[in-house]
Formats: C-alpha cells, structure tokens, sequence
C-alpha cells in the first residue's frame, strides 16, 4: 500500500514535471508568433478609422528618446515639399527628440541604393516605378509617409495654342512634344499627364516625352513655344510667362499620393522608436508652422527662403503645398497602372500591394504620442 | 663613372664596351611578334580577369547584387536589350551623335588654331577669349544651347562639338606656334612660299601635338554625349543607362554603361588608327623596353 502510494505520488510528480514542461514549451514556441503577429500587425497599410495625422500647434507632444540617436536622411532636392525636414531641423525640433540628423543629398536612383545597403535611413523621394522594382527584387523598402496633396497649380500645361483650362481636349496630344521629368511616365509627378494621355486614348508612344533634369530650362522652353506641353509643379510654375500656356490637368487627384518617405525594415523594426521620434518632430512642425496659408508668416517664409535657397517673393508665388502625410489605399494601383503603360518598367507581373510597400504605423504611432 | 674607368680615360686607353645582342637584334621580326602576342594577351587578360574577379565577387555574397549584378547577369540584361532593340537604338543615337559632334569640333578647332597659330593679329584678338571661354564650364552652358538650337539632338551634338573644339584649337594653335624657327627660316631661306612653308614645314612639325589633342579628345568626346544624354534628351545610351536606373533595373543598366565604355575603346582606337596612318610620328617603334 504504502509502496503503491509512493509510486502513484512519483508518477503524479513525473506526470506535473511533464505538464509543466508542457506548458513551458507551448508558450515559449507562442511567444515568437505573438511578437510575429504583433511586428506585422503593426505594419499599417492604411490609416485606421478615427486617426488624424495632423493636429493642433505644438503637437504631438516632445516624447524624448532615452538615448541621443542619429539618423541619416537622403534629400534629392530642395524643394518646399520638403520644407517640413528643414524647418524642423532649423527650429530644434529633432533636438527637442534627442535626434540628430544627418542629410546625404544625391539622385534618388542613388539614394535609393544606399537605402537598400542601409547607409541612409530615410529617403524623400517620389514614389517611382524604382520602388516598385525594387521591393520585387527583394530590397525590403517601405513607403512610411505620404507628404502633400497635389499643389493647385501643378500639373501639365499645354501652350495657349491648344485651347484653355476650360475647353481642352486631351486628345490633340498626339504627335506633340511634351517636357517631362526625369523618368518621363517612370515617375509619379508625371500623373497628369497620364491622366490626360487616358482621357483623350492617347497612348503614350504616340507622344514625344522630352526628359528635363532642370526644370528652369523645361519652362523656358515650353516659354518660348519649343514644348508644345510640360508638366510642372511649383515653384517652377512661376516661370511660365502669362498668356503661353495653362493648366491643361492637375497634378494628381485627392485620392492617391505621388511622393513621402521611403525607409527599410531596418528603422520601421530595428529602429523604431527612432523613426517615431523622426516622424513627431515632422508633425509638430506641420501642425505649428506649415499648416493653412503658411505664405501669409513672415518668418516662417523667412525661414524656408533661406533653408531653400531662394527668396521669399519666389517661394510666396506659388500657392502653399498642403502638406499631407497619408497614403490613401487607391495610390498604389493608381501608380502602377500608369508604369504598366510604359513598356520595359515594371519589372513584374501582377500588382503589389498596398501590405507589402506601405507602413504609416511610424506617423500613426507619432500622432499618437505611442 | 668607375675607378677602373675613370683611370682608362685618363690613362687615354680605349674602352671597349661589348654586350650580347638582344632577342630583338637577333630575330626583330619574331620579336615584333611575339611582343604583338604578349600586348594583345595582356590587353585581353586584364579585363577579364576584372568581370572574373566581378563574377566571383558576386557569386560569393561579398557584393549586393540586388545593387550591383553578376557580369552574368548584365550579359543577360545587355543581350535582352539588343534584342528588343533598346540597346542597338540607344548606341545607334549616340554614335552618330558623337561623330557629327566630334568632327566638327575637330574641322573648326585644326582650322582656327592653324590660322591662329599662323597670325599674330588672330591670335592677339582671339587667344584670351578662347581661353576664358574654354575654362567655363560646358554643361551649364546646355540651357542655353536648348534656347538657340531647340530640343533634339543638336544641342547635344553641339555640346560634343564645343568641348572638343576648345581642346584642339590650344593645343592646334600652340602647336604651329611652337615651330622650330630654325625650319621655317631654313625653308624661306630655299624660296619656299606661305603655302609651301604651312604645307612641307609647320603641319609636319605640329601634326603630333594636334594629333594628340585629337586622340585625347576622343575620350572627351565620348564623356560628354553620354554625360549629357543623362540629364537631357531622350536617346542614347546616356538616356538608357538613367531611365534603367530610375526604374530600379541595374542589370540593363550596367550593360549600358559597358556599351558606351566599348563605344570608347573601339572610337579611341580608331582615331589613333587614322591617326598613325596620317602622322608617321605617331606610329609606335619596337622599343627594347
């Protein structure tokens, strides 16, 4: 009796050092899923229901890193759809976050390599077909932020001999000559020329895109009767003599985006918290100085004149750019229906989606305060 | 000098110095070739043994080849790309580029360094503008050359054009001035006549100086079309190699850019061709070393 009771006691302790080893090894094998499911949970595609990424001056509040750290952000150009970068910059907005930024200025082509190679950490670009091409071939690329709507005065203009804003039809584009980006219908600032190519069922080998890398020369040439249309944004848009040419399309609609910040998995998971402090002090700045007519402040003007190089009569020529830092669902299919119509761009079949390049969850994260 | 020899002067001795006969005196013909064999062998080697070490380079992970492809893999890219005719149109545009441009800067700038080299007066006048506007810096010019001659190819052919002209006139110009004057009086001393003394005196003096001007402006030539087909127009090879990288497709685009380096090579060679054949000093001579 006595021995059986000490059998069924050992096998009772056997049976609960099992159970418990059990139990260990079912929640050490979870816990990996957990943080798996909570890393892509936390990858948002699209801004969740309720969340706004602007606010009232002065937020989101300082929320300091516990450490100072630096990142390095690779510029293309300096342009006022940057203004955010170097107005924060400029009012110790990056400081107030215990951050230091470095800034790389070089081609997005080139930009985008050292992305790639983690050797810049964020990247303001357009959202080209290189992204696009890039993701596929297995560079792990996310577009973390939107930067503006289209600016009101921006898009394709055609020369006054083609008719007015009002009266237009897209489908005299065939056969004309038209001054594009670089990158022609490979870059996302070429959407409304798209989008008047496909209104009028003008295919785009029936034109004669004319690549600019300075814009000021593209302007005088569609100035001097040379282009017969160019796509352009401010502040170039000032350029364009009155009475030669008008605004034929916009830039691009309300319901996509053409350009933001482009980082690797290496900031949105390994450096997050960094990221996130980046994207707070580019909100504060919005939500402070860059919101509404922002023309209309002296000093904000003053500022990004000289941030920019140029000069306060220049800058307030052009309309502000309503800075927007979304990335609305429809851009992605928007983008690459475009690139689809240029042969040799897209190096891929077949759509990539929304989940697989966007990440907003650093600019929700920062207007969260998280 | 030695000791040994030093005394053998001094003591007014006569010095015999002997030496073996080299492989070159013994047989120059087969020297010559066998020197041809060795030049082409490591001319050949040198590259690739470069892709080789490219090659290996990529298949061992020491490169990102998502950023920079395995020379496998731009043969695939650059061969695709002649397929569908992108890269043949590409190099078609600017080859034909460069030889109009490349040949009119070479005509006008022989031309007008001959007459400047020729003429105190043209020289006084032009030989300081010339200078001043052969430092400035040709691309930023480009804008300008867009307003006066529009859009297509004849800005960038005048660009090519511009950039070697500026070249050859300096060196044409120093060439005829630096003329021995010596020849020229020796000539005039025989009765020889302006035409005579350019034809039989100076261009055969100045021909190698202007002929390097023009070999070595070649190189330029090349530089300046695919440098410029980057940033404006759109054909060339320039063009392809920055709308591939814009669209992220570094195979194709590095398959470019060989093409235009072979564009180099090949063009290079055949101006020093022409060249040897039109300037007997610019033929090489079998050398010991």
């Amino acid at each position: 009796m006595l021995i059986s009771t000490r059998a069924r006691l050992i096998r009772l302790a056997l049976m609960a050092g099992l159970a418990a080893l059990g139990v260990s090894g079912i929640a050490a094998a979870k816990s990996p899923t957990k943080t798996k499911t909570k890393y892509y949970s936390r990858q948002l595609s699209a801004l969740p229901k309720g969340v706004s990424l602007s606010g009232k001056p002065y937020t989101p509040a300082v929320k300091r890193l516990k450490q100072t750290q630096t990142l390095t952000v690779g510029i293309p150009s300096k342009l006022e759809l940057e203004a955010p970068v170097f107005l924060a910059y400029d009012e110790g907005e990056f400081a107030k976050e215990h951050l230091r930024i470095n800034f790389v200025y070089d081609t997005v082509p080139d930009l985008l390599t050292l992305l790639g190679e983690n050797k810049v950490d964020l990247v303001y670009a357009g959202a080209q077909a290189a992204v696009f091409n890039a993701l596929k071939a297995g560079v792990p690329i996310r577009w973390v932020s939107g930067v503006a709507s289209a600016a009101p005065d921006s898009g394709l203009y055609m020369s006054d001999k083609y008719g007015t804003s009002s009266t237009f039809n897209p489908s005299v584009l065939k056969g004309l000559t038209i001054g594009v980006n670089p990158g022609g219908l490979a870059a996302p600032s070429e959407y409304g020329l798209y989008a008047a190519l496909k209104k009028g069922h003008v295919s785009p080998s029936q034109i004669t895109m004319v690549p600019f890398s300075n814009i000021s020369a593209m302007v005088s040439a569609l100035n001097a009767g040379q282009l017969q249309g160019a796509t352009v944004g401010p502040p170039y848009t000032a350029g364009i003599t009155p009475g030669t040419a008008f605004q034929a399309e916009p830039g691009y609609p309300s319901t996509i985006q053409i350009a933001g910040y482009f980082a690797t998995t290496n900031l949105t998971k390994n450096h997050r918290a960094a990221g996130i402090a980046f994207f707070q002090a580019i909100e504060r700045t919005i939500n402070t100085y860059l919101h509404g007519n922002y023309h209309k402040d002296q000093i904000v003007m003053h500022l990004l004149s000289q941030e920019l190089g140029t000069t306060t009569q220049q800058l307030g020529a052009a309309p502000p750019v309503p800075f927007n830092l979304n990335i609305p669902p429809a851009t992605l299919p928007a983008l690459q229906q475009m690139y689809a119509t240029v042969p040799n761009t897209l190096s891929y079949s077949g759509l990539v989606k929304p989940s697989q390049l966007v990440d907003l969850s650093l600019v929700v994260d920062a207007a969260e305060g998280q | 000098m030695t000791p040994r020899r030093e005394r053998a002067r001094d003591s007014g001795a006569v010095v015999t110095v002997t030496r073996a006969p080299a492989a070159v005196d013994v047989d120059p013909t087969r020297y010559a070739r066998r020197r041809r064999a060795v030049g082409t062998v490591l001319a050949w080697g040198t590259p690739v043994l470069l892709i080789l070490l490219w090659q290996i380079a990529a298949s061992s992970g020491w490169i990102d080849v998502r950023f920079f492809p395995a020379p496998a893999t731009v043969w695939k890219a650059g061969v695709a790309a002649f397929g569908n005719g992108t890269m043949t149109s590409a190099a078609e545009a600017t080859i034909a580029k460069l030889l109009i441009g490349y040949g009119i800067g070479v005509i006008a700038g022989v031309a007008l360094g001959l007459l400047l080299g020729l003429s105190w007066i043209a020289r006084s006048s032009l030989e300081y503008t010339l200078i001043a506007l052969y430092t400035l810096p040709k691309l930023a010019l480009f804008p300008a050359f867009l307003l006066i001659f529009g859009i297509g190819w004849t800005p960038q052919v005048v660009l090519v054009g511009v950039s070697v002209f500026f070249i050859i006139v300096l060196a044409t110009m120093t060439a005829v001035v630096s003329v021995e004057a010596g020849y020229r009086d020796a000539a005039t001393v025989f009765g020889a006549n302006r035409a005579q003394l350019l034809r039989h005196v100076i261009l055969p003096a100045a021909m190698p100086a202007i002929g390097t001007a023009i070999r070595l402006t070649a190189g330029i030539g090349i530089l300046v079309i695919v440098g410029i087909e980057m940033v404006s127009g759109s054909s060339g090879l320039g063009y392809l190699i920055f709308e591939r990288a814009q669209v992220f497709d570094p195979a194709t685009m590095y398959a470019g850019v060989i093409v235009a380096g072979l564009i180099g090579v090949i063009f290079t060679a055949l101006v020093t061709l022409l060249l040897r054949c039109a300037i007997p000093q610019q033929r090489p001579r079998l050398r010991r070393r």
